[in-house]
């Protein structure tokens, strides 16, 4: 499940869509929630406002009342019952605005409540009218009788009389009862004074009853106004007592509800933090599937595209969990590639170094090849050289022969013997040429091609042997000699080299033949660590020009010198043979020559730690 | 002897063949002033009149070399190659003898101008016919101006 990248993206595109929605739904209810309360709690202050209004009429009303009573304002009355009447209308209105609650039981019981305090009222109003009337009439009837007994114009009456009227004073300031009977028991004795006095007559008799009727009536009236005022305060104080109740309990409402909004504001806070928290925890927790699912991997794989970018060829992508979704198997593909690429190119590299390799012993090859190509050019050159050297040398000597044969067939014809025998000497001369000739061609062959094994070899010792072989040659030229007293050691073919010292005197003897005292010194001086050995002789010398060619094969400088001109060729090719070389030198004629030659630095190192 | 006779001058190494060239020419009454080198050195010292052979009567100057090529000291290619550049020698008539016939001893003769080129026999008949011969051209019927 949730293997491709589209299924991770479209689950975790519906989960943000499912969570949006749920916290829309829950704000949503959260606001209604809200202005439920707000409108509950609204209505409920509205109510408890209603009443304290109604409680504040009722206040009023009571004013009104008593103003009524008083009788100080003349529209007191109208006024109390304007208020009565608002307090009916917002009663009713509040009845109908809160059914069925405590506080509609409680208007009802106000509203029937203020039914009897208005009956009361309206009762105690009439009755405190009839009052003021009685009084009215009372007073009447106390002057009426008051003129009756004034009229009968005897002075003893005068003293009831100030007593009634002092009586009927306090009666009608307080209505006491003691008054009451008082001023009955006055009248009664009155009456019967006039009774006794015969001054009673049906006038008199008639306003004193009047007079006793109505303090009577008064008197009732007063009780009854007494009893209905008391019951009128009764159910005015229940009434108070009543909405003090209410309003309370309203204002206690308004705080309940109060602290039921705050508790609910409370709750759904709560709610909202905790919904809010599971929001972000699943967010969160979705973001770090997606790092963990999709943004490592990706990552992981960037990580190995740099590194090979980098140069580091050996980074792979790695990847512990164990469900294979698509990038992951885009990593493990890129690993295989990268598996692949590295074992080509490793494959490659092997080519290459086999390939190099391959070039290298071909170069060598190629230059071996060049070298003895060189060489066998060089030889091929040589032998060039050699053979039209001998051929033209061969051929020589056959001129000679032929030639003089001719002259002599012709001076043997004109028989001059003189000539014969000089042109016999010409012949015989040319055979020994050439006998000397096929002698040096085999020598110079040889060498090389007959070769003793290299030995050690004691200079002083090899020189003096060269010396004794031309010692005849030395002696009959009167030639000194000197040879260098060095215990040096040569290393190789005894027999050629000392072919070498001996032909190298042989040469010197040859150009010696001028010199009045022919000297050859024989020794060794050691130039930047090479041993070089030399034979030196103050005969003719070489001219600079000539100092290489005289090494070439049947070269002679001087045609009167004997020789073939072998000598010295023999001596170069025994030095070449041994690793040296060979040089002359010479200042010029007259100036004597000196053979150099070296042998290896090996022969000569090897010789010395023996030595 | 005629002033005008003619002078050879034979450059020769050898002198067996030096021999036989002067006595084929005298004997054959070819040449009568034969003057004769035995190496290149000395060859240039006498057509320049140099050290021994400063004196023009004794050694005037020649109508025709016989110039071998192997030669001791300077060899017979360098000798040509300085008669052949030099203002004064150059018109000189040079005829190489020698006893080689390789190819590149006569390209080489050739390319230092060289006037001829002659192979000594063997055989003594064909020495003396090319003696001969080369005297018959050379000296009689080919015309040169002394220089």
């Amino acid at each position: 499940m949730f293997r491709t990248i589209n299924q991770r993206f479209y689950t975790i595109a519906g989960v943000l869509v499912f969570l949006f929605c749920l916290n829309y739904v829950q704000l949503a209810y959260f606001i209604n929630e809200e202005s439920g309360i707000a409108a509950q709690g609204e209505d409920i202050i509205d109510i408890e406002r209603n009443i304290r209004n109604l409680l504040s009429l009722f206040f009023r009303m009571r004013y009104w009342e008593r103003a009524v009573f008083s009788q100080e304002f003349p529209d007191a009355e109208r006024h109390f019952g304007q208020i009565m009447a608002e307090m009916k209308s917002q009663l009713s209105i509040l009845r109908i605005r809160s059914p069925e609650t405590f506080i509609s039981r409680d208007l009802e019981e106000v509203t029937k409540v203020l039914v009897s305090y208005e009956q009361h009222f309206n009762q105690l109003n009439q009755l405190n009218t009839d009052r003021r009337l009685q009084l009215t009439r009372l007073e009447s009837s106390y002057q009426s009788l008051a003129y009756s007994i004034l009229d009968t114009g005897k002075l003893n009456f005068l003293k009831p009389l100030l007593i009634i009227t002092q009586f009927q004073i306090g009666y009608v300031r307080a209505h006491q009862q003691t008054e009451y009977q008082a001023l009955n028991v006055v009248i009664n004795s009155l009456k019967n004074k006039f009774a006794q006095d015969k001054l009673l007559n049906e006038r008199l008799e008639s306003y004193m009853d009047g007079y006793r009727r109505i303090l009577e009536e008064d008197f009732g009236i007063d009780q009854k106004f007494k009893t209905v005022a008391g019951h009128f305060n009764d159910t005015s104080a229940a009434l108070t007592e009543l909405l003090k109740s209410i309003s309370g309990r309203a204002q206690e409402l308004v705080n309940d509800e109060f602290l039921a909004a705050e508790a609910i504001r409370k709750r759904l806070k709560y709610s909202i933090l905790i919904s809010s928290a599971l929001s972000v925890i699943t967010l969160l927790f979705i973001l770090m599937i997606v790092a963990r699912k999709i943004i490592s991997p990706i990552r992981s794989v960037v990580r190995v595209i740099m590194d090979i970018n980098a140069g580091k060829s050996s980074s792979r992508f790695e990847y512990a969990g164990g469900q294979k979704d698509d990038i992951v198997q885009l990593g493990l593909i890129f690993n295989d590639m990268l598996d692949t690429l590295e074992q080509k190119n490793r494959q490659l590299i092997e080519y290459q170094v086999e390939l190099e390799a391959k070039v290298q012993e071909l170069a060598v090859r190629q230059q071996e090849r060049e070298t003895l190509i060189g060489e066998l050019e060089a030889k091929n050159a040589e032998l060039e050289r050699f053979t039209y050297t001998v051929s033209h040398d061969l051929k020589n000597p056959l001129i000679t022969i032929r030639g003089f044969l001719g002259f002599l067939q012709e001076d043997a014809t004109a028989g001059d013997a003189q000539r014969m025998r000089s042109d016999i000497a010409h012949i015989t001369a040319a055979t020994e040429k050439m006998q000397w000739l096929l002698n040096d061609l085999l020598e110079l062959s040889r060498i090389g091609r007959l070769m003793n094994p290299p030995e050690e070899i004691h200079f002083e010792e090899i020189v003096r042997e060269a010396v004794e072989m031309v010692s005849g040659r030395l002696n009959a030229q009167k030639i000194q000699v000197k040879i260098a007293a060095d215990r040096h050691r040569l290393h190789g073919d005894r027999q050629r080299l000392r072919e070498v010292f001996e032909n190298l005197l042989d040469n010197a003897i040859k150009y010696l033949y001028s010199q009045p005292a022919p000297e050859i010194i024989i020794g060794i001086r050691s130039v930047g660590g090479e041993v070089i050995y030399y034979v030196q002789d103050n005969g003719i010398g070489v001219a600079p020009q000539y100092q290489e060619k005289i090494f070439g094969l049947f070269e002679k400088l001087d045609p009167a010198v004997e020789g073939t001109g072998v000598g010295l060729a023999i001596v170069k090719r025994i030095v070449e043979i041994h690793g040296g070389r060979i040089w002359v030198e010479s200042k010029g004629i007259g100036c004597g020559s000196t053979f150099c030659f070296t042998l290896p630095a090996k022969f000569g190192a090897e010789a010395k730690e023996h030595s | 002897m005629k002033d005008d006779a003619p002078v050879v001058l034979l450059v020769e190494d050898n002198p067996h063949h030096a021999e036989i060239i002067f006595r084929l020419l005298r004997n054959r009454r070819i040449a009568h002033r034969i003057l004769h080198v035995s190496d290149g050195e000395a060859a240039l010292d006498y057509l320049y009149r140099r050290g021994a052979y400063a004196d023009h009567l004794l050694y005037p100057t020649p109508h025709l070399v016989l110039l071998d090529l192997r030669l001791p000291k300077v060899d017979g290619l360098e000798v040509l190659k300085q008669i052949k550049s030099s203002e004064d020698l150059r018109s000189l008539p040079v005829v190489v003898v020698s006893s080689s016939d390789a190819d590149r001893d006569i390209d080489a003769a050739y390319r230092q101008h060289a006037n001829s080129y002659l192979v000594k026999p063997i055989d003594y008949e064909k020495f003396v016919v090319m003696i001969e011969t080369l005297g018959l051209y050379w000296l009689t019927l080919n015309r040169y101006h002394l220089p």
